[in-house]
């Protein structure tokens, strides 16, 4: 539930790589007062969603359906019968 | 004849219905304890006082003519300050928004006046429904939070100023206030309800939900705020639900099958919370629940994580032309959200989409048939002694993530120190068997029979 986002040292590369980009996108100083907290759960996040591994074989496009629009419970890649 | 005051929505609407207490009196009744008790707990930003009173004698007016439209008919509600109300300011409790009047309703504000509701006011939201921390008091003990976001509608209900507002849930703002507070929270299945005309946080997350009193009357909510509507992209294409009937017509003989949740939720609650659910669960296996452990499938992992790039990725895209006008005028916390989700590859977000659909998947085949509900601590504690922070919404974002129905109810007090806060539980269902789980909800508030009577706050 609680991810582990990745190894430490896996971690401390996308932050610094967070850093970086928050300097370009909102200039040197506002970058400096972004919460701490809120940018190492974002960059936790990121590296956790990284190390993921799904399947992807069959069924195109049922990762990304709209969950809500059938009111049917979904069903997982692998599991989605396939017209031939 | 009743003076309406502090009674729940069910008490209130077979009152009406049998002439027994007036929608006026009832509505006086709310402003009453608004007006002792508003000024400590701070949980309003507009009280529609004058606009109550009018539909309050209309209400009384039709109902003596030809009967209650609904079991809402003359019922005050209060509205989380991000749905939309026509000529009435809508704030996301912001200082940019702090003049903004809507033309038009939210859709389930149209269908609560519809079904004869009356709208008495907005609560306080933490701004845009995020995170910095809102004025509104915990009324069980000021130096705890309420929680958040829908920490007005929260405190509200528990102290009697309505006897139902509304909130709405992106991780775990319906139902962790309603947690610290001492109230009944409901979270429908995402695409359950229509969030047209609501301020968004995040599109593929935002939930509408509710607070109340006891479990029916989030039965009578659902069944009048359920249904597709167009204008929402995430609606769901489903009947909406007659769950109010079904609770009516309940065999007395039935016990529910219930699966408690282990695993990381038992590692992140403290000692209480997990003596609580223990002494909790006894008790329904005592009444003749079937209770068996329920294994989290491994997809769980992660999934707080999805929630956090959804949520940061969307928020970011929702506040982008706004932020780059009026950046200084956003609150600290929401202001670092913005700018870290702006941040955030498209890979990432990419895949916390697809591990909520596996999640979703997963958790769909393991409760399957063997489950009427599953239940866990609603929080990992009862409400932090911290006004720094809204809680952790750790314990609702796997659901909201996925999805899935949530209710969660008092069980009873913090006997830690002199905190005095309340403890809860929360049950979970598959998608779209929300009158499964509210049956199962009503059985466990009968069956606990739990009364907090009213928060310190009344008597101080």
């Amino acid at each position: 539930m609680t991810g582990k986002g990745g190894s430490g040292g896996l971690l401390d590369a996308t932050l610094e790589d967070f850093r970086a980009r928050a300097r370009a996108m909102w200039g040197e100083g506002r970058a400096l007062e972004i919460d701490e907290e809120t940018l190492r759960k974002t960059a936790a996040a990121v590296d956790r969603m990284h190390a993921l591994s799904l399947e992807t074989t069959s069924g195109p496009g049922f990762y990304l359906g709209e969950f809500s629009r059938s009111g049917q419970p979904v069903q997982p890649e692998h599991e989605e019968p396939r017209d031939e | 004849m009743s003076d309406g005051s502090r009674l729940t929505v069910t008490q209130a609407s077979r009152l009406i219905k049998s002439g027994d207490l007036s929608p006026v009196d009832l509505v006086s009744g709310c402003l009453s304890i608004i007006d002792a008790l508003e000024p400590r707990l701070r949980a309003w930003e507009t009280i529609d006082r004058p606009g109550a009173i009018a539909a309050a004698r209309e209400a009384e007016r039709e109902i003596a003519k030809s009967g209650p439209r609904s079991p809402l008919h003359g019922i005050p509600v209060g509205l989380k300050d991000i749905y939309f109300t026509a000529g009435m300011r809508t704030t996301m409790s912001s200082r940019i928004y702090a003049n903004f009047v809507p033309e038009y309703d939210a859709a389930s504000v149209e269908r609560l006046r519809g079904a004869g509701a009356i709208i008495l006011g907005k609560t306080v939201t933490t701004e845009f429904a995020t995170a910095d921390p809102s004025r509104t008091i915990n009324p069980w003990n000021p130096a705890h939070t309420p929680g958040g976001s829908s920490s007005g509608s929260a405190v509200a209900v528990a102290v009697g100023m309505c006897p139902v507002a509304t909130g709405s849930q992106t991780a775990g703002s319906v139902n962790r206030p309603a947690a610290y507070n001492g109230v009944v929270g409901f979270k429908p299945t995402y695409g359950r309800v229509s969030r047209f005309g609501v301020f968004p946080v995040s599109w593929t997350l935002d939930t509408l939900g509710w607070m109340t009193g006891e479990v029916r009357d989030a039965a009578i909510m659902l069944d009048v705020l359920s249904g597709y509507d167009s204008r929402d992209s995430g609606s769901a294409d489903v009947p909406p639900t007659s769950s109010t009937l079904s609770l009516d017509y309940e065999d007395p003989a039935w016990a529910p099958r219930i699966g408690v949740v282990a695993g990381p939720f038992a590692e992140l609650a403290d000692l209480e919370t997990m003596a609580n659910l223990h002494r909790v669960t006894q008790a329904l296996g005592a009444a003749g629940a079937a209770v068996d452990f329920f294994d989290l499938p491994d997809s769980v992992l992660g999934i707080n994580e999805a929630q956090v790039v959804i949520d940061y990725s969307e928020c970011a895209q929702v506040h982008r032309e706004m932020f780059a006008r009026r950046a200084a005028d956003y609150a600290p916390k929401v202001r670092s959200r913005i700018e870290c989700g702006a941040l955030i590859p498209a890979s990432a977000y990419v895949q916390g989409q697809r591990l909520r659909r596996q999640f979703r998947a997963d958790m769909e085949a393991a409760i399957g048939g063997a489950f009427d509900a599953l239940i866990a601590p609603a929080t990992p504690s009862p409400a932090p002694a911290d006004l720094s922070s809204t809680g952790d919404p750790v314990f609702q974002a796997p659901w909201t993530t996925a999805g899935l129905p949530v209710l969660n109810l008092p069980t009873g007090l913090s006997d830690l120190g002199d905190r005095g806060v309340p403890l809860a539980v929360q049950l979970i269902s598959r998608g779209f068997e929300e009158e499964r789980l509210l049956r199962v909800g009503r059985w466990v508030e009968k069956t606990l029979d739990v009364d907090l009577g009213a928060p310190p706050a009344h008597a101080a």
